[in-house]
């Protein structure tokens, strides 16, 4: 970075009205602290507790969706660096809504299953995605691994308008994702 | 059986469970890295405690965030107490709620339908 491109970026921020951004890896540590940070911001911005809350809330849920594809990738230690250095998220305001988007990397062979998931959960109204929210709480599981498929669901209960979301394939072996969630 | 206290963090609420007092609360953030790893021994003892309770006991949840992994834990204890209620035991739920986020208002009442038990979703004025 330079910084003439670094004002470039930063102007770019501030067109799209970007309240709040970080790019790098996502710890549960940043999570927190990010998330503190955003919290403080929002609130000294907007009174809405309840508005507040659902910004706070689908920022969790798609950075630590994010941090639970990194972990899954565990196993092998290139890819895990790749991905893990690839986030990032923003939160910014528009005229009559806020925007939190996330991006980053993922396996080509990843692609299919989340656009599906996706595209299907995009078809749905809130009230068969209440339905699929509560029969997918209900799945007893004997560990973490599912949590990302309920994160989606709440996010798109909680979205004021239909989620965006886009694949740009890189190379043959990662596409970018990003995910767009209007409250 | 001990008591069962867990400090809260900033991702993670006070886990007070108190024996004498027969009262069980878990109040603050929910948002752990892994849900499962932090519900599963708070699940373990409630599980042995209902097994053996033979005299009334409160819950009381004040939740100022949860996240879906957290979700599906709480889920998990409210089955694990419809299925105490049945049981016969006697119990109540108390969950408190910021009056003024009906966000988390909603969160209560999705817990709460389609539970028998006595189940009071309470507001409170928060500063």
């Amino acid at each position: 970075m330079n910084e003439g491109r670094l004002y470039e970026l930063k102007r770019v921020q501030d067109e799209f009205g970007v309240l709040m951004s970080f790019s790098g890896p996502f710890s549960q540590g940043i999570i927190e602290e990010f998330g503190d940070a955003t919290k403080a911001y929002i609130n000294f911005e907007d009174g809405n507790k309840s508005v507040n809350y659902n910004i706070f809330s689908i920022y969790i849920e798609q950075t630590q969706n994010i941090r639970k594809y990194i972990e899954s990738k565990l196993s092998k230690p290139d890819i895990y660096n790749e991905i893990n250095r690839s986030g990032i998220v923003t939160i910014s305001k528009k005229i009559d809504c806020f925007s939190i988007c996330s991006g980053n990397l993922v396996e080509n062979s990843d692609v299919e299953d989340l656009f599906n998931n996706l595209d299907r959960i995009k078809g749905l109204d809130k009230i068969q995605l209440k339905e699929l929210y509560k029969a997918q709480r209900k799945k007893l599981l004997s560990s973490d691994a599912e949590g990302a498929g309920l994160g989606l669901i709440e996010m798109a209960r909680k979205a004021s308008r239909e989620i965006k979301f886009s694949f740009r394939e890189q190379n043959e072996k990662y596409t970018f994702f990003c995910l767009e969630i209007l409250v | 059986m001990k008591n069962l206290y867990i400090e809260s963090t900033k991702s993670t609420p006070k886990v007070e469970f108190l024996l004498e007092k027969n009262i069980f609360k878990i109040e603050g953030q929910s948002y752990p890295e892994n849900s499962f790893k932090f519900y599963q021994p708070i699940i373990e003892w409630l599980e042995t405690y209902l097994d053996i309770a033979n005299k009334k006991s409160t819950f009381e949840f004040n939740f100022l965030y949860l996240n879906t992994s957290s979700s599906k834990c709480i889920m998990n204890i409210i089955d694990i107490l419809e299925d105490a209620h049945h049981a016969g035991k006697d119990f109540v739920l108390n969950w408190y709620y910021d009056e003024e986020n009906e966000s988390l208002e909603e969160v209560a009442e999705e817990f709460k339908e389609d539970i028998e038990f006595n189940f009071n979703i309470i507001p409170v004025k928060i500063d």
